[in-house]
């Protein structure tokens, strides 16, 4: 939980704050817990409920998704970009995270759940609310969103 | 190819979740909130356990949740519901915005077909949004009301096979009508049981207009 919160936060310190908010909102809420749901995706997603009151206080702009942005992000394969494992190997982890901050919030949280985390698409849709085919086409748009963010930066 | 690309994401990404983080300052910062909060002599003698503490009750909490087993039907806590009326208020869910409760069991018809139950009319309320939710795999589907004062009112209702009434509320009873009170987050909710359907009314309203309310629901 806690990289989770770094990778969406600017500062170890938001980080913290963000992290130990949700452990006990967990704490409280752990009525609402019940029997057969998934403890995972269940602070996850309050994890991005926390997050999203924080961004919402601070800067609402935020939270919408730029279509623009989305079309622009979704151009061709950059040239060098042939093996994409060998050129992945060749970024920082903070690289890495920082080109995850440039995508549309919905598409961050998605590749956080589901190729960070680990989740499977029944876990991530629950977290985020949306159909699991809404989280296919997400992870499609934006593995190569990312792809392109990592790109611009290489320039 | 392109299952190669996301592979090689994905992998990438993977590989995020396996950096060392510092848990010291997270670890001190829950310590401290909760010493905070509790304010009991046995707690204050065992303040400095008190994140460990915390951290196995919750464990075990989580852990005996997991292991109860229940049958087909779902209980829905007041907490839950009160959770589910404050996110769809803040937009934590997707909601589909509807002026009648025809459009709105259109609407869910067409996202959950045959999932959706039947929703009952409500009376002289102007009805603003609607959506599904789940709980533990049982749908419910949700419905965003506005009583004639202008006061948000949830209406959420389900197949009584899929949910069953937690009885432990105040218990009224009108016209042969049973229905249980209970309040959660500052909120209050009337639940009753009508025509196989689970129908909970969740708003910060008196628990008494919630009932006038639920008594003239038409099936």
């Amino acid at each position: 939980m806690l990289r989770t919160a770094r990778i969406l936060t600017r500062s170890g310190a938001d980080a913290d704050d963000l992290a130990q908010e949700t452990m006990l909102k967990a704490f409280r809420a752990i009525d609402q817990l019940s029997a057969g749901s998934n403890p995972k995706a269940w602070l996850m997603t309050i994890l991005r409920n926390a997050h999203v009151d924080r961004l919402r206080a601070r800067r609402p702009s935020e939270l919408s998704l730029n279509a623009d942005f989305v079309a622009e992000r979704e151009s061709e394969t950059p040239p060098g970009w042939g093996d994409a494992e060998q050129v992945l190997a060749s970024f920082s982890d903070e690289q890495i995270i920082a080109a995850l901050r440039t995508l549309p919030p919905e598409i961050r949280w998605t590749l956080l759940l589901a190729d960070v985390q680990g989740m499977d698409d029944v876990e991530a849709a629950q977290v985020l609310n949306v159909p699991e085919g809404t989280i296919k086409s997400r992870l499609h748009r934006g593995r190569r969103m990312l792809r392109n963010s990592l790109a611009k930066m290489n320039r | 190819m392109a299952d190669e690309f996301d592979d090689a994401v994905r992998n990438r990404l993977r590989k995020l979740d396996a950096t060392p983080v510092d848990t010291s300052r997270l670890d001190a910062g829950i310590r401290a909130a909760i010493a905070r909060r509790q304010s009991t002599l046995v707690w204050r003698l065992t303040r400095p356990l008190a994140a460990v503490a915390a951290s196995i009750t919750l464990l075990a909490i989580l852990a005996g949740v997991l292991l109860t087993s229940s049958g087909g039907e779902v209980m829905a806590s007041p907490a839950q519901m009160a959770q589910v009326h404050r996110d769809i208020l803040a937009n934590r869910v997707a909601v589909t915005k509807v002026d009648s409760i025809e459009a709105a069991s259109a609407a869910l018809s067409r996202q959950s077909g045959s999932a959706a139950p039947a929703l009952p009319q409500p009376p002289e309320a102007h009805v603003m949004a609607c959506c599904m939710k789940s709980i533990r795999n049982k749908t419910m589907a949700c419905v965003l009301l506005q009583d004639a004062g202008g006061t948000p009112v949830t209406m959420s209702v389900a197949r009584s096979s899929d949910m069953k009434l937690p009885h432990d509320g105040a218990h009224v009873a009108r016209d042969g009508v049973d229905y249980f009170t209970h309040a959660a987050d500052g909120l209050n909710m009337v639940m009753t049981e009508r025509a196989g359907r689970i129908v909970c009314l969740i708003s910060d309203l008196p628990t008494g207009k919630l009932i006038d309310l639920a008594a003239r629901l038409k099936f």
